[in-house]
């Protein structure tokens, strides 16, 4: 097992030892609990379940309260497969913490972009627009012609225009991590990572660390 | 107090010395040649402070060989070893970019005399009587 789940806290910036200034995020990783091991056998692929954060006993239904009582873990908000990861047995019920991960080590992380709603050619696929001058009118920021004439008489498929953007899932690899603060399971990672701050993102080791 | 703060007052020097606009300051600078370490000392006027906390530079300009040079310093970074007020200024501005046109004698600042501090008190403990009677009147 060599993921976890976290929160996105936000971003500020850290002095390296030799004095360079380094952007980096700040993940909080919360409660977050391996519940189950799912095998080839028996479920017929390989995954390691996780439950993460905390549920109040009101919100939890009947049938979820069951399943957590049976893996004697305490509801939690989200829970969540990490496929093709392994866990011993003896871990299972233990909350996992950002020991797993030291510094230097290259991760991964994974979260949903913020959504931008339906944006423009511009915003969405970094188009260049049209000159603010020299008798453009009406089309300073347009996506120009989409295609050409009877011949194909169609849009080509693929064509970038304007449509919904973001709130999709993003992956961010080969992120170095800076700082590892076991205290308060906290992981400081150089860059951006997707979503707005207090969102859930998952954390990976790297494939090529 | 939030996870971000936290960090950031952990980067934080202990010490930095209260520096305004338009002093003329010593930087040290740790500059480090592939295996030799040295310390590389930058005088110049501050002409503009910027950010706060963590994030806050200065920065501080020299004219090197008849030509102007700027430098931005990151006050909390661990290179910026030590700064030293040489002397203080009369300043108007917050931001003395005036001084970029300016060359020779015209640049000069008017140096600031430190003020007498006995003064300021007794003014302080006047305003703050001629307040209580005004109470007392009400």
């Amino acid at each position: 097992m060599n993921g976890l789940l976290g929160k996105k806290v936000g971003m500020t910036q850290v002095f390296s030892e030799q004095g360079a200034c380094v952007p980096v995020t700040v993940i909080q990783v919360e409660k977050c609990v391996p519940v189950l091991q799912k095998t080839e056998e028996k479920d017929g692929y390989q995954s390691v379940l996780v439950a993460y954060g905390e549920r109040k006993p009101k919100h939890t239904n009947k049938p979820l309260q069951g399943f957590y009582d049976k893996h004697k873990v305490s509801p939690a908000r989200i829970l969540t497969e990490f496929r093709d990861h392994t866990i011993d047995e003896a871990e299972l019920g233990k909350p996992l913490n950002v020991e797993m991960f030291g510094e230097g080590d290259l991760v991964s992380v994974i979260g949903v972009s913020k959504g931008r709603g339906f944006a423009g050619v511009l915003k969405r696929h970094g188009f260049g627009g049209a000159p603010a001058s020299h008798g453009h009118a009406e089309i300073f920021r347009g996506g120009g012609s989409i295609g050409m004439h009877t011949y194909p008489g169609r849009v080509l498929k693929g064509k970038k225009m304007p449509g919904r953007m973001g709130g999709v899932k993003v992956h961010v690899k080969n992120l170095k991590v800076v700082r590892v603060d076991k205290e308060n399971n906290v992981l400081l990672v150089r860059g951006a990572v997707p979503g707005p701050n207090g969102r859930m993102v998952r954390i990976i080791k790297s494939e090529r660390a | 107090m939030n996870l971000i703060d936290q960090i950031e007052t952990g980067e934080l020097k202990k010490e930095v010395p209260e520096l305004h606009i338009g002093d003329t300051v010593k930087v040290h600078m740790r500059i480090v040649e592939g295996e030799k370490e040295r310390t590389q000392i930058i005088e110049g006027i501050v002409i503009k402070m910027h950010g706060g906390g963590v994030r806050a530079t200065l920065t501080v300009r020299k004219i090197s060989f008849g030509v102007g040079v700027e430098r931005i310093f990151p006050l909390h970074s661990p290179r910026v070893v030590k700064i030293e007020v040489v002397k203080r200024a009369k300043v108007r501005q917050a931001k003395l970019y005036y001084l970029r046109e300016l060359r020779g004698k015209a640049a000069r600042l008017k140096e600031l005399r430190p003020k007498r501090t006995a003064v300021k008190k007794t003014t302080k403990a006047k305003s703050k009587k001629t307040k209580a009677k005004k109470k007392t009147a009400s």
